[in-house]
């Protein structure tokens, strides 16, 4: 983008505010999903037990992993947002990393879904899936932000 | 550079628009996606089933009991399903597991019974971690309506009690916990007036003790928790009740103190203790590895051989040759120590202990009971990492081998089981976690694989 484009500036600035709001709903969505299977509420995992305290993390830290990186990438993917927002990413970067965490996320959460995808009455657990939702929308952020021309 | 026009920029901004609305579809598409995907890939197919049945043999009265366990019928016809409720059916492998109404509030601990009219009764239990939390409540499980219903509720609320079947169909349950402290009564279901009657105090009070019909009807009951302090202390002692009489009897006492250990009724009416603990409060208990064996017609006790390892929270069963099945528990108190995977067979012929195969995981607080074709289903468990298990396994004495036999649709820790009549097994609630912390109210039918 040219700095005497105007149209293009606010192309660039819709693009960075449409993958600040996605980026934003997406690490919503992983650490409400993270934080209620972790906590058991509403519903617990089939497979997966709350956690009793936060001294069970480290004697579980094998089992409850996957959703620990899952929920790190999410603060990840909150911090590189608001550098965005604040401008003080390149949009090129903010994409890439935007698209990487998103995909390490899903893979993070696909592979506790053996444990997290039902709840504990056979059903599916909707914080599984309001995990694997919010990696889609962190990935779906790096796209429109690769959209922001500057 | 010339700017661009308003028209230029108006279309500029309305294709991030519609890139944003696309991406939201795309997003908002996930879930009903990733609920498309989860539901049509569990790890077993899922359809919709008649899970009622009726049996047409006799019931017969417990005889093998571990506290809450209650024993297969031998009587293997097996009923024509009947129409019912529809449940989910889940089958990995051999083996099916079929989703039945759930309790009406989450319980483990509980006590269980096969009533000689083919239904299950389900008796008091916790609904947390501690007895603090113990319940009265009486729910009767009828497999051919597929449906439980509440019955008269204990007259003392207990966790964690012996309960046994008696050949006049009523059924004894005995002692257990509340608030932290053992149990010293015991009462008397009687299904046809649907009514509990005092069955008397016994001489000590008792938790995680054994209860066990003798063949000539009277019901030993050996060991448990007496202490009533928080140290859990066990005893060595044992009565016996007489439900002609309805009278306790003090037995003569075992060498050794234990609780949490386990009672199998031999095929010669002999009665064999394994393992259990002297204590089990943190890491002041000592496991047993010793054995006795109860002469009913002579009231005193032997040494058996010893187990090859302490074990406690174990399980046993009578297989149909007349040996005995032990299988997992944990050797010591400590509660770091992984569960044992290992199972051994006492064959009272030769009065020696025999290493057979091995679980696939160690497996302590588990249940396990006697399948009508003799093999042998465990269910559940908490697991060497500690981890409560949804995983099932079946011995077959014939190989000595166990194989996996799917998983219910949720993990448990001390359910109630119980075998139907027609050879399935119905387990109820059960603890999610080892600490109890969270409890479920799931339960599940059990159909075996074909031998």
């Amino acid at each position: 983008m040219k700095a005497d484009d105007p149209g293009g500036a606010m192309e660039s600035s819709a693009a960075r505010l449409s993958g600040v709001a996605f980026g934003a709903l997406g690490t919503g969505l992983v650490l409400a999903g993270v934080i209620s299977i972790a906590m058991g509420l509403p519903y617990q995992a089939h497979n997966m037990a709350p956690l009793a305290g936060p001294g069970e993390i480290g004697r579980r830290l094998g089992e409850i992993s996957p959703l620990l990186a899952a929920a790190l990438g999410a603060l990840v993917v909150a911090g590189v947002v608001l550098l965005l927002g604040a401008r003080r990413l390149k949009p090129a970067s903010a994409a890439v990393e935007l698209i990487v965490l998103g995909a390490a996320i899903e893979v993070c959460v696909l592979g506790a879904i053996g444990r997290i995808g039902y709840a504990a009455d056979g059903s599916v657990l909707l914080a599984g899936v309001a995990c694997l939702m919010g990696g889609a929308a962190v990935v779906a952020a790096g796209l429109i932000v690769a959209l922001a021309r500057e | 550079m010339k700017p661009r026009s308003s028209d230029a920029v108006r279309r500029g901004v309305g294709l991030v628009l519609a890139i944003d609305a696309l991406a939201l579809a795309v997003v908002l598409a996930t879930a009903p996606a990733a609920f498309i995907w989860l539901d049509g890939s569990r790890p077993s197919p899922l359809a919709v089933s008649s899970a009622g049945a009726s049996g047409s043999g006799a019931a017969s009265p417990a005889a093998t009991v571990s506290p809450g366990v209650a024993s297969p019928s031998p009587s293997g016809a097996v009923a024509t399903p009947t129409e019912s409720a529809p449940a989910q059916t889940l089958t990995y492998g051999d083996g099916t597991w079929s989703r039945i109404p759930s309790l009406p509030q989450p319980l483990w601990g509980t006590g269980s019974a096969l009533l000689k009219d083919g239904r299950v009764l389900v008796v008091g239990g916790s609904s947390g971690p501690v007895s603090s939390t113990a319940v009265a409540t009486v729910e009767v499980f009828d497999p051919q309506a597929n449906s439980w219903a509440a019955a008269t509720p204990m007259l003392q609320a207990r966790a964690y009690p012996a309960t046994v079947t008696l050949p006049d169909g009523s059924v004894l349950v005995v002692g257990g916990s509340r608030d932290g402290l053992p149990l010293d009564s015991a009462e008397r279901y009687f299904p046809d007036s649907v009514s509990w009657v005092s069955a008397g105090t016994m001489s000590v009070p008792r938790t995680h003790s054994t209860a066990t019909v003798l063949q000539d009807g009277r019901v030993l009951v050996v060991g448990g928790g007496s202490d009533a302090s928080s140290t859990f202390k066990s005893t060595n002692t044992a009565e016996i009740f007489d439900p002609a009489t309805g009278n306790w009897t003090p037995t003569a006492s075992m060498a050794s103190s234990r609780a949490l250990h386990t009672a199998t009724l031999l095929a010669d009416g002999e009665v064999l203790m394994a393992g259990g603990a002297s204590t089990y409060h943190g890491s002041k208990g000592t496991v047993r590895a010793t054995a006795e064996i109860y002469d009913p017609k002579s009231a005193s006790w032997r040494a058996a051989a010893p187990l090859s390892v302490a074990r406690y929270h174990h399980t046993a069963v009578l297989l149909s040759d007349g040996r005995v099945l032990i299988a997992g528990g944990w050797s010591f108190t400590t509660n770091t120590d992984p569960s044992l995977a290992t199972a051994e067979i006492y064959d009272p012929a030769a009065g020696t202990w025999t290493p057979t195969g091995s679980m696939a995981v160690g497996r302590a607080r588990a249940r396990m009971t006697a399948l009508p074709d003799g093999r042998v289903l465990v269910v559940g468990g908490v697991d060497p990492a500690y981890r409560v298990m949804a995983t099932a396994e079946i011995y077959d004495p014939a190989t000595g081998r166990w194989q996996p036999t799917g998983r219910l649709a949720t993990a448990v820790m001390w359910p109630a089981m119980a075998v139907l009549r027609d050879g399935r097994v119905v387990v109820a609630g059960g603890a999610l976690e080892a600490l109890a912390g969270h409890v479920t109210a799931v339960c599940a039918i059990y159909t075996p694989p074909a031998p």
